[in-house]
């Protein structure tokens, strides 16, 4: 028993840095750092000493992904956990970029609540639009060609009528 | 990443679609609009793992207008995983197994599309089968498309409507194609998997768990194999009534002799 009080301790204790692509540091606890699995195995191999290069992520989008790892690596209650998440995704869903930025980031570090956090908000965004709309509001660029879009009408037909 | 599109003004305007090269603003980075082959900012959707986390907890009909903006949604959105999803997510279906015969299938998850397989016994009756999971004796004829209750000594099983959406929680359903009702559904078994078709040790369990209960019964019984397999077997896998069956015709068997 003891010995896991210590260790805990220990681990308290331990801080790691994380250094954004834009250079910026950030130094938290390693057992924030670990709601990412892939600095986990960073710093499992690499160990903590060192600062760990996050190459692929901005330092804005580090520092509210940091401040997710933080608030979840505390162990609240559920509700308010969910009244958390809620606010922290309303906020992030105002701007599109920012928010799309934070998907990718979520993925490359594969945080797999926050993953699935965003996905479930990302679809919400998706409800009761047609591709049209899709097609705007995220610029995609529709390159099915016209048989195909033709047999999607007799396919998928039955998806238009309610809007 | 987000370097471009900083201000929603472009992303809402009209001219996106129309345009073979849907970024007009010119102080976006070149290097993304070329790098992209959709020329989208949002490059994280062009990611099929990505895209596939999202299309994930879409409803049948949001997915399938999903499928509708470009290649890669569609590709993404017709997975079978993706539309199995869809279609098992609002009753917390652990998982269906098999494949429909028409991706169609996927499209309408209504309660309706699921069903208990009962296994007729001998005795059952429509009515009697309405009042065991109340359901309305109706439902049960319009499910297996029966014209009278006479059809009933026909069939082998019946389909079921489902009452209380809870049984489904966590459950395994099976997508099969029942010949008498004609038509398809996700037919969920209580009693067992759909491998017991004459109904011999017909209950979902393990090879092992078939071995332990046969070899209970031999012990009980202090018979051969054979004959513990055989009482079993009449008696649809119970061990209990296996071995009263036993014990009757023991006694029977003792009056005959003494006689």
């Amino acid at each position: 028993m003891a010995t896991i009080i210590t260790k805990e301790q220990q681990e308290k204790e331990k801080m790691v840095t994380l250094v954004s692509s834009d250079s910026e540091k950030f130094v938290v606890e390693q057992k924030v750092a670990e709601k990412s699995h892939v600095i986990k195995m960073v710093m499992n191999c690499c160990g903590i000493e060192s600062p760990i290069p996050v190459r692929r992520v901005k330092g804005d989008i580090l520092k509210s992904i940091l401040e997710y790892c933080e608030k979840h690596s505390k162990g609240e209650a559920q509700e308010v956990m969910e009244k958390w998440d809620k606010e922290y995704m309303d906020k992030a869903e105002k701007d599109l970029v920012f928010f799309h930025d934070l998907m990718l980031a979520s993925h490359f570090l594969h945080i797999q609540e926050l993953v699935d956090l965003i996905a479930v908000t990302f679809a919400g965004m998706l409800k009761m639009k047609s591709p049209e709309e899709i097609r705007q509001k995220f610029n995609i660029n529709n390159d099915l060609t016209k048989e195909q879009e033709e047999h999607i009408m007799t396919t998928f037909g039955w998806a238009f009528q309610p809007i | 990443m987000g370097c471009c599109g900083e201000d929603d003004d472009e992303l809402i305007a009209p001219l996106l679609l129309a345009n073979p090269n849907p970024n007009p603003n010119p102080n976006s980075s070149s290097s993304l609009a070329v790098l992209s082959p959709l020329n989208s900012n949002f490059s994280a959707l062009l990611s099929a793992d990505v895209l596939r986390s999202i299309l994930e907890r879409l409803s049948p009909a949001d997915l399938a207008r999903s499928a509708c903006v470009c290649r890669l949604w569609r590709a993404v959105a017709s997975e079978r995983d993706v539309q199995e999803r869809a279609f098992r997510a609002p009753w917390g279906v652990r998982c269906v197994v098999g494949c429909p015969s028409s991706s169609a299938f996927w499209r309408h998850n209504g309660i309706g599309r699921f069903a208990i397989s009962h296994r007729l016994r001998r005795g059952d009756t429509v009515p009697g089968l309405a009042l065991k999971y109340s359901v309305q004796a109706m439902d049960i004829r319009r499910l297996n498309n029966m014209m009278s209750d006479h059809g009933i000594y026909s069939r082998d099983r019946l389909l079921i409507p489902i009452s209380k959406p809870d049984l489904l929680l966590d459950a395994t359903c099976f997508i099969e194609l029942d010949t008498y009702a004609k038509r398809e559904a996700a037919v969920l078994y209580l009693e067992g998997g759909p491998d017991g078709k004459g109904g011999y040790l017909g209950r979902a369990i393990t090879e092992r768990g078939k071995r332990r209960i046969l070899d209970s019964v031999k012990r009980s019984m202090q018979v051969d194999e054979g004959t513990a397999e055989y009482y079993l077997s009449i008696s649809n896998g119970d061990p209990r009534a296996a071995i009263l069956q036993f014990s009757e015709d023991l006694s029977w068997e003792q009056q005959r002799t003494t006689a």
